[in-house]
């Protein structure tokens, strides 16, 4: 028999009884929908997070350092800078503070100051500039009196309740913002993520200015508790945060058992392997009860072509006398056990793909993916090519499997008793 | 007695290779006997093996049918004549005895053989009709040649041609075969048992699921077709039926009979005079 006819023949078959052939491959539906909805959510997760920490940032780590007996200042900061140099390219420090921003008649009663250095947005990756430019080292250098305000602060030191964030920002470059009595030249406007345009009022705005700046007009003398490291590229990013906490502890004199009240560091590898280690977990489980659903699905098939040859006896025993060997009728009905097993599979693709984009933006809205993706806008569920060949390859052996005692219980039938069949 | 052998001393022009299957026909007897009998049964024998003891379906039937002639083997029910069909049909196998088809041992070839000769060399038409449903005419009509690997295109060519030869309107090619009457199916199936050109077509009670006037057209088919020199044997219990053939043979629990043999058992069977109006 030729491959077309036999397709032809396996494919008029399966369409003879098609919305029980549809309820046949329910059970392996639903559990490839599943697999692939928790699959793309999950891959959505990690192209999101691929972008955030991705490429040169998993170098950068995380360093919080907060004790009243041992307080961190610049000249701390520039020994840790020198004895650690072969572990750091550079180390950005950070420090906070919350005043009052006015322009005009507007003010921003809550504007958080950040004063840090040039190399700011490379060690924080929720720095994008979208307009202007970032202060530069020699501003540092000079304590010039620039400073970078986000889109909510232009929004509403510049704006009104119609503008819309991003409208003003290349419109506020140059103009000035008054903060605690003297003027700030605005160098720069940088992005703001999405929610937080939901969650701050009209009184809040991002403002960063430079180190410099900040300690001799903002807040001089407050202790540094932010820093942020640029691992260089031969340190080793397993031990780097172990390293940087001891030389803590020792500089200080704050023991060992002490210290991990007193800092907290983290690298983003080591943020991204937790995530991932989580994933992978989640994943293994995930296809543990998608394999049994399938086992399930296929015992249901086999039942069912089962039935399917006891129904066709008759026709089999003609196909047999009119020539059909015990190839050509195997052929046959594992060809149409496949085609069941893989369709059932691309309408399980298809539709578990189409319930996580349904169940992203519910997802997105209410914030259930906040602490792992930090623009929840920009998420979109993924599924790799691989993935869909795998699932696509697992269908057609669940076919071939189940549908193996089916077809061979069809090909052996007698052909004269076949024919006699009532 | 004849022996067939599977490959011929001299080229033969009628073998076929269907599924890697030598089917090599009208091989090995002399070449006079060649032309002459399609169908030569000596002593044939068989025996069905049941929970319920042993039966003995066929008691040593001899039979010899030459090329192009329409031959009714007639019987009631639970003489045989079925099994002796399906022995014919390649689709059982003779406990004893010989069957040759075109002068080829049937008894020497295995299941793959026998499936092969089948799709080349044997026509069937049953008395359901045995059409497949959801399927039209012309791919029905077809199927025999789906398993002997012909092209599409010559299918097509040849299943109109058969189709056109039982006497089918064209319109009806496209119809699923659930969609026309039962005089029009069994046309149907007749067309599907010529198209691979059969050496025999064996029909199974054709007219049995037909009114008289259907079965008549059915019947006028078959005589048309054993005019153009098809050999066909057909069973049926019908008196009516049989004299449509070239010649009767009858057949009672498993023997085959001559005239007056017949006549002396049915007169015996119906002696006690009852049921007479």
């Amino acid at each position: 028999m030729r491959a077309t006819d036999l397709l032809r023949e396996s494919i008029v078959a399966l369409n003879a009884n098609r919305m029980r052939n549809l309820l046949t491959v329910l059970g392996v539906i639903i559990g490839i929908s599943s697999v692939i909805t928790m699959m793309a959510v999950i891959g959505g997760i990690r192209d999101c997070m691929m972008k955030e920490f991705g490429g040169g940032s998993d170098h950068i780590v995380n360093i919080s350092y907060f004790d009243e007996a041992h307080p961190a200042q610049m000249s701390d900061v520039e020994q840790l800078r020198k004895e650690m140099a072969s572990s750091y390219d550079y180390i950005v420090v950070a420090q906070e503070q919350s005043t009052e921003a006015s322009v005009g008649s507007k003010t921003c009663a809550g504007a958080n100051i950040c004063g840090t250095e040039a190399k700011c947005p490379e060690v924080k990756t929720d720095v994008k500039l979208s307009e202007g430019s970032f202060f530069t080292e020699e501003m540092v250098k000079n304590s010039e009196q620039v400073i970078v305000i986000d889109q909510i602060g232009v929004k509403n030191l510049f704006g009104d309740d119609k503008t819309a964030i991003g409208d003003l920002d290349s419109q506020v470059i140059g103009k000035s913002v008054t903060i605690g009595g003297a003027q700030y030249s605005i160098c720069g406007v940088v992005e703001c993520a999405p929610y937080m345009v939901a969650m701050a009022g009209d009184g809040y705005a991002e403002i960063y200015m430079p180190l410099t700046t900040f300690q001799q007009r903002i807040s001089p003398n407050q202790p540094i508790n932010s820093l942020y490291g640029m691992a260089s590229s031969e340190a080793d990013l397993n031990t780097i945060s172990l390293d940087t906490q001891q030389w803590l502890a020792r500089h200080f004199g704050i023991s060992d058992e002490n210290i991990g009240n007193s800092c907290y560091i983290n690298t983003n590898k080591e943020m991204i392997d937790q995530v991932n280690g989580f994933m992978a977990g989640f994943s293994a489980i995930m296809v543990s009860v998608a394999s049994i659903s399938l086992l399930v699905g296929g015992i249901g098939i086999m039942n069912m072509m089962l039935t399917n040859v006891t129904e066709r006896i008759r026709e089999i025993g003609l196909r047999k006398a009119l020539g059909a060997c015990y190839k050509d009728i195997t052929r046959q009905f594992l060809l149409e056990s496949v085609f069941l097993t893989l369709s059932g599979g691309i309408i399980g693709i298809v539709s578990g793909y189409l319930i996580a984009l349904a169940a992203s933006s519910v997802l997105v809205s209410t914030g259930a993916l906040g602490s792992m993706v930090s623009d929840p806008a920009e998420f979109k569920p993924a599924i790799d090519l691989a993935s869909m060949l795998v699932v696509a390859g697992v269908c057609v052996v669940i076919g071939v499997v189940f549908g193996y005692y089916p077809a061979r219980r069809a090909a052996r039938l007698d052909p004269v008793e076949a024919l006699r069949y009532q | 007695m004849a022996q067939g052998i599977k490959t011929p001393p001299s080229p033969m022009p009628d073998s076929t290779v269907v599924n890697g299957v030598r089917a090599t026909l009208g091989a090995g007897t002399p070449a006079e006997k060649r032309g002459s009998y399609v169908i030569d049964i000596r002593n044939l024998h068989r025996i069905y093996e049941s929970e319920a003891g042993y039966t003995h379906a066929l008691k040593g039937i001899s039979l010899q049918v030459p090329r192009g002639e329409f031959l009714c083997i007639m019987g009631p029910s639970g003489s045989g004549k079925s099994t002796l069909m399906n022995i014919l049909g390649c689709l059982d196998t003779p406990t004893s005895g010989t069957y040759l088809l075109e002068g080829l041992d049937v008894s020497t070839l295995d299941d793959d053989e026998l499936t092969a000769l089948r799709a080349s060399r044997l026509g069937f038409v049953f008395q359901s009709f045995n059409l497949l449903p959801r399927t039209t005419v012309l791919r029905n009509v077809e199927l025999p040649l789906v398993y002997t690997n012909t092209a599409p295109k010559k299918r097509h060519e040849i299943a109109r041609k058969a189709l056109a030869s039982v006497g089918l309107p064209e319109q009806y090619y496209d119809h699923n075969s659930n969609e026309i009457s039962g005089g029009q199916m069994q046309r149907v199936a007749i067309a599907r048992a010529l198209v691979n050109d059969p050496a025999v077509i064996l029909a199974d009670e054709p007219t049995g699921n037909l009114d008289s006037a259907t079965g008549l057209m059915v019947l006028q088919t078959f005589r048309k077709l054993s005019e153009q020199g098809k050999t066909i044997v057909l069973i049926t219990h019908d008196e009516e039926v049989s004299t449509w053939a070239d010649r009767t043979m009858h057949i009672r629990d498993g023997k085959l009979l001559t005239d007056e043999e017949e006549r002396a058992a049915r007169a015996a069977s119906t002696s006690h005079g009852r049921g007479r109006t």
